[in-house]
Formats: C-alpha cells, sequence, structure tokens
C-alpha cells in the first residue's frame, strides 16, 4: 500500500511521527517533492485568493499525489496536539477544504487529532488511522510507540540546534561552534521557515552573511512556558504561543542581536502576534523586522532589505564595542 | 470608573440598557464611520481583520471622551477574536492610552471568574438587580432581532422604501428609550403596526435572499456598506444566519437562553460538506447556507473580512454546497479599501443571475404543465 503524503504545513511539524506509525505497519509513504516553481504555481492557481502562502503552496503538494499512483492521500485533521490550545482554523477544516476544491483525489485518508483536553487522544487518532487500514491494535500500538519516539527525537534535535533537514530524518551531526559576530532569533512557522522555496531561503541568507541563525525550535518548552505565564490572557495557538514565547526569550538573551519574523500575508495569528512582537521590541530597544511574503514577493527586494538589516546589526554592535570608557 | 464598548450594529442598544439598569456610568463611542476606520486602521496591525480596525477606532473615541474601561467578550481560540481585547489594549497603552480591560467570558472556564468579573464591571450592585439588569438587557437584544426582521420584511415590498427606513431608525429611538419590559414589548407591536400601514406593491413576490458569514460584518450596517438595506431598496427579502441575541447567548450566557432564531441546529446541517468545527462561525457559515438552500431561498451571500480564518475555510467550501444544492451563492470579502459603488454593481449583478434564473425554472415549469404529459 502506497500512501501520499503532501510536504506542506504539518509536514513540518510532525512528519516523523507519520512516517515512524506507517513504516511500522508496513506502509509506503510517498511524499510529494520539495517546493518548486512549477508547483508553487499551480497551487497559487488551485487555491482560493484570499487565503495564506502555505495553503497556496500546500495545494500544489496535494495536486502532484494524483500522478504518483497512491492508494489513499494522508489529511490528518490536527485540531490540537497540546491542552488548551488549537492550531489554524484553517487546519481544523483542511480535509473538507482541500476535497471540495481538487474533486479527483485519490481517498483521503484522516483522522481527528485533538488533544486539547486529554493527551490520550494521540493514540486515539492513530489507532484510528491504523483501524481504517485494516490493522491489529497489537500492531497499531508497536507502530504508535515508533511513532510517539520518533517524533520525541526530532523535537530533540530542533532543540539542539540541528537543521531541520537533517533532524527531519532522525539524524544528527556535529554543528559548526565558531564563535560569530552576529546572532539573530529568525521567528515563524515552520512550514515557511523550512520551505526553501516558500520562504526564498530567508534562513540561507541570512547564514550567507555570516550571521548564525536561531529559531523558535531551539527554545526549551519550559522557558516558552515561563514567558506565555506572564502574558494576562493565555496564548491559544500553539504555534503562535510557541513563536511569541520564543521572541520573548530572545529579546531577553543579549548574545541575541536582532530578530527577524517570516510572516505570509494573510495569516490571521501571525497578524496578532508579530504586532506584540514588534511592541515587546520597541519598548526594550531590540532591533526586529517583519517580512510578509506573498506569490509576487521578489527575490531582490528581499536580498536588499536583509543585507540593509544585517548591516544596521553589524553597526549597532561595533558601536557598542566601541564605547569610550572616559564617556 | 467609565466603561465602554466597541461597537457592532445594533448591539449598543441592550449593552446601554444594561448599564442604564444598574446605573452605571459609560460612554457609548460615537457610530462607525469613516473617520472611525481610518483612526483604526492607523493604529492597527495591518494585517489584522476589518473588526479590529475599527474597535480600535471605537476605543480611542471613547477614551477622549473619558472612558477608562473597556468591556470585551472573549474566546479560547482559534478565531483571533479571543485575543482582541488583550491586543487591543496593548496597542492602546502605547498610544499612552490606558483603559483597564474587563472581559466577560469564563477564565479557563470558570463560572465564579466570570462572576468576578461581572462584579467587577457593576461595582456593588446586589445580584438580583445584575439579574434583572441581564434579562432586561437581553429583552431588548430579542425585540431588536424581531425588529429588524419586520423591516427585512418590509424594505422590498414597500412602495416608497425610505419610508421603512424611517420606520426602523423610529424603532431604534424608541427601543433604547424604551424603561421597563411592557416599553420593549410595546416598540416592537407598533414598529409591527406601522409597516402594516405602509403602501405596499401589488401582488409582489420579491426573491429572497439569505445572509451568512462572520458575525461583526454580518451585523454592523457600516462595516458591510448597510448590504441589507441595499438589498431590500433593489427589492430583495432578505434574512441573514445570526442575530444579536443568538450571539449574546452563546458567548456571554453559554447557550442557556433561547435566542431568536435559534441556529444550534446550523452545526449538524453543516456536516455533511464541513464536519468540525473551525472556531468562529465558519461551520454555523455552511451551516445557514444550507438551511436557506432548503427553504427554498433563491440565493445565498457570503460576508467575510479579509483574511478571516473560520470564514475562509467556509468560502472554500460553500461552493461545493452551491453545487449539490443547485443555490447560487456569491461571496463578498470587505476590508477597509471597499468601495460601495463597487458592492452595488455585484449586488445588482448578482440579483440579475438569480431573477433570471428563478423565471427560467417558472417558464419550464409551466411548458410542462401545459405542454407535457
Amino acid at each position: 500500500m502506497r500512501i501520499g503524503v503532501p510536504r506542506g504545513l504539518l509536514f513540518f511539524y510532525y512528519y516523523p511521527l507519520w512516517e515512524a506509525f506507517f513504516r511500522t505497519l508496513g506502509v509506503e509513504l510517498v511524499v510529494s517533492a520539495p517546493t518548486s516553481r512549477p508547483l508553487f504555481n499551480r497551487g497559487v492557481v488551485l487555491a482560493s485568493d484570499e487565503t495564506c502562502l502555505p495553503v497556496k503552496v500546500f495545494f500544489g503538494h496535494i495536486e502532484s499525489l494524483r500522478e504518483k499512483q497512491v492508494d489513499y492521500v494522508f489529511l490528518p485533521r490536527m485540531v490540537s496536539m497540546e491542552k488548551r490550545t488549537y492550531l489554524c482554523p484553517k487546519l481544523l477544516g483542511f480535509p473538507e477544504v482541500v476535497t471540495s476544491v481538487i474533486t479527483d483525489l485519490p481517498p483521503v485518508l484522516t483522522a481527528n487529532f485533538n488533544l486539547r483536553k486529554n493527551p490520550k487522544e494521540l493514540d486515539k487518532a492513530l489507532h484510528e488511522l491504523g483501524k481504517q487500514l485494516g490493522y491489529n491494535a497489537r500492531r497499531i500500538q508497536q507502530a504508535v510507540e515508533a511513532a510517539r519516539e520518533a517524533q520525541a527525537r526530532f523535537e530533540d534535535l530542533l532543540l539542539g540546534g540541528q537543521e531541520f533537514d537533517l533532524a527531519v530524518k532522525g539524524r544528527s551531526a556535529e554543528r559548526n561552534t565558531a564563535e560569530v559576530a552576529l546572532r539573530i532569533g529568525v521567528l515563524g512557522h515552520a512550514y515557511m521557515l523550512y520551505d526553501r522555496f516558500t520562504s526564498l531561503d530567508i534562513k540561507g541568507k541570512l547564514s550567507k552573511f555570516g550571521t548564525e541563525i536561531i529559531t523558535a525550535e531551539t527554545v526549551d518548552s519550559g522557558e516558552i512556558d515561563h514567558y506565555m505565564e506572564q502574558l494576562p490572557k493565555k496564548m491559544f495557538w500553539s504555534h503562535s504561543k510557541r513563536i511569541l514565547g520564543a521572541a520573548y526569550s530572545f529579546i531577553d538573551d543579549p548574545r541575541v542581536h536582532g530578530l527577524v519574523h517570516l510572516s505570509c500575508f494573510g495569516c490571521g495569528p501571525d497578524s496578532m502576534i508579530a504586532d506584540m512582537v514588534e511592541r515587546a521590541c520597541r519598548r526594550r530597544g531590540k532591533p526586529f523586522m517583519v517580512l510578509t511574503l506573498d506569490e509576487h514577493t521578489g527575490e531582490a527586494g528581499l536580498v536588499t532589505r536583509l543585507e540593509a538589516y544585517v548591516d544596521m546589526l553589524r553597526r549597532r554592535v561595533e558601536v557598542e564595542n566601541n564605547i569610550s570608557a572616559h564617556g | 470608573m467609565k466603561i465602554t464598548f466597541p461597537h457592532m450594529g445594533n448591539i449598543w442598544i441592550p449593552v446601554k440598557a444594561l448599564f442604564d439598569y444598574l446605573d452605571i456610568e459609560f460612554v457609548l463611542p460615537p457610530q462607525n464611520s469613516k473617520r472611525t476606520l481610518s483612526l483604526g486602521t492607523q493604529h492597527s496591525p495591518e494585517g489584522a481583520c476589518l473588526p479590529f480596525k475599527l474597535n480600535i477606532g471605537n476605543l480611542i473615541d471613547a477614551a477622549a471622551q473619558g472612558a477608562d474601561t473597556m468591556l470585551m467578550t472573549g474566546g479560547v481560540g482559534p478565531c483571533r477574536f479571543g485575543y482582541y481585547g488583550d491586543l487591543e489594549r496593548d496597542i492602546l497603552a502605547d498610544l499612552g492610552i490606558n483603559l483597564k480591560l474587563i472581559t466577560l467570558e469564563p477564565p479557563d472556564g470558570s463560572l465564579t471568574g466570570l462572576a468576578r468579573r461581572i462584579k467587577l464591571a457593576a461595582g456593588d450592585k446586589p445580584w438580583p438587580r445584575i439579574i434583572g439588569a441581564v434579562k432586561f438587557a437581553y429583552g431588548k437584544a430579542l425585540a431588536m432581532d424581531r425588529i429588524e426582521d419586520i423591516i427585512h420584511w418590509a424594505r422590498p415590498r414597500a412602495l416608497n422604501p425610505r419610508l421603512a427606513e424611517e420606520i426602523y431608525r423610529q424603532a431604534q429611538t424608541e427601543l433604547d428609550q424604551a424603561r421597563d419590559a411592557k416599553g420593549v414589548d410595546r416598540v416592537v407591536r407598533d414598529t409591527r403596526s406601522r409597516v402594516r400601514g405602509l403602501a405596499l406593491k401589488q401582488d409582489y413576490e420579491p426573491l429572497r435572499v439569505g445572509i451568512v458569514g462572520e458575525i461583526y460584518t454580518l451585523l454592523d450596517p457600516f462595516s458591510c456598506h448597510d448590504i441589507e438595506r441595499h438589498l431590500g431598496h433593489l427589492g430583495v427579502h432578505v434574512d441573514r444566519s445570526i442575530y444579536i441575541s443568538g450571539w449574546i447567548n452563546e458567548h456571554v450566557f453559554q447557550g442557556l437562553y433561547k435566542a431568536y432564531k435559534d441556529i444550534s441546529h446550523h452545526k449538524a446541517l453543516a456536516k455533511p460538506f464541513l464536519n468540525h468545527t473551525v472556531g468562529g462561525h465558519g461551520q454555523e457559515t455552511i451551516g445557514g447556507a444550507v438551511d436557506f438552500a432548503r427553504h427554498g431561498f433563491d440565493g445565498v451571500i457570503h460576508l467575510l473580512p479579509l483574511t478571516c480564518m473560520p470564514e475562509i475555510v467556509a468560502a472554500s467550501i460553500l461552493p461545493q454546497v452551491s453545487k449539490s444544492l443547485q443555490i447560487p451563492v456569491m461571496t463578498l470579502y470587505v476590508d477597509e479599501q471597499a468601495g460601495e459603488a463597487g458592492l452595488l454593481t455585484r449586488l445588482e449583478a448578482f440579483i440579475d443571475l438569480i431573477d433570471r434564473e428563478k423565471r427560467m425554472n417558472r417558464r419550464i415549469s409551466d411548458e410542462q404543465t401545459v405542454l407535457g404529459g
């Protein structure tokens, strides 16, 4: 049996979980190719004009799976993956949105993941998936355990600062620990940040300028919670919670010289939290830049903005190091 | 303490009644206008949705008139409305406007927490009086819904639709001034009899259009360029999926009371098309469209602010509803850039389309009766 997995949206958060689960069951996963120009353009044509960029890209991935002769397309409905939080509303309605736009898809394999009230729902959802494919409970349980383990390892690797491309395969590698002059906290949803084409490889570009990048995934969840507890109202989107908590931690960390928020047009949660981060940065005098991408964003303009930002950071650091002791 | 609250259509009438009953000082911000919107847009995040921007405009206006506390309702996601109050307070604080925020929601689901917040807003008033005030205000919300629906009926049928608008305005003023439950009932009765006294078009059977979508744009005429009035004057009978009492009931009373045109069955109606809640009223939008189709409406209009997450899900699924239930659906996004003239053109085109379709169907069925068999 072959199951198609679109390389977009939740792939960037939960692929190791799915991969280990299906592999243990003996199911072959067919992942769509990394985002490319033709795939991107197809997605933009298929999706609603007013929706956000990653959703548009996702449609391109889904459509590309049609030619791959898969028995199912995997479209889980991930409602909540953590207590008292939700994922984005668009993800909550995703199976229906996809099937109403692309009508000639192979059958959709789906289950509801709602861990809002009870973390045990994860097992339940995975069991439901396994049952739909006709496996017995014992075999499924093995797969569930393998899945949990793979996901935990993936998250640990990211926490340790491992590159996404390696971490998603469960691989660890020596990291270059050479001291760099500039460290930038790059914020954004994983499906923007780690999709090279969609994000116009912002991470790679910043690295090329000789800066070190740290992302929200490297901030430990205890620290995130510490910052979230100081908010008068609980943040109810789990991804935004991580981004916001990481932002506050970067602001407090003198080793982080500036923050870049990579957002996309039409992102609801980002419209709120990018503003909160900006306010916090302004209060604390931390350099901050928002990059809002859409399907019309040109690469040249982006490079100019990044260069200017990095130059500005560099000058700040030099000036800070050159303050005369005599006043 | 001087309380204020942002506008949303006629909701100021019941909220004002609540404060008056409890003898609480409050500031009613000026009605939504282009000025409110540009003031709000200037100080809001660019990507925020339209209602947020109007809220900011209202709150800045209210603060200028001496308000020091803002009253909001909340939610725990996933619609961003749940975070409106907190972000609005922060934005205003950065502008040097310090408003205390009271969010009427059960914090972490705790009803005693909700009670504490109500007390915070109501001061030292005894509970029976607070409950009396809430009942009275809710009575006004129900009456407002009835009045709006009477006007929905009157607009397309009146020979002079302007007279219907006059009756509407008069009803708003009278309802605002009603001092007790009897007075509230009287306003509804009077409005009904005034409408009965209107000169009506002869043998006119109006097209019927149902409006579904995001609550704020549905209830607030400014944010949707008063689409209901435009449709009414084009000779269309309008109904909508959500009325104020339904919203209050759901957000504040947690579904305890009976609302006008209750929509609790809409989730079930949405099931074949959208099997899960998506926050806001996304699922109710689908259910509402199904409901209108089943009740023989001629078309559905879907209203939403640009970038609204729950409604974008609904907007992507509505074409499916339209196809399988054979009902025309038009989606209208609104934001601070939208212009009224463009909207009117689209409304006229839509009405022409559904009118033609209706006449075609009638002709086909006439042919079948006369020539068929």
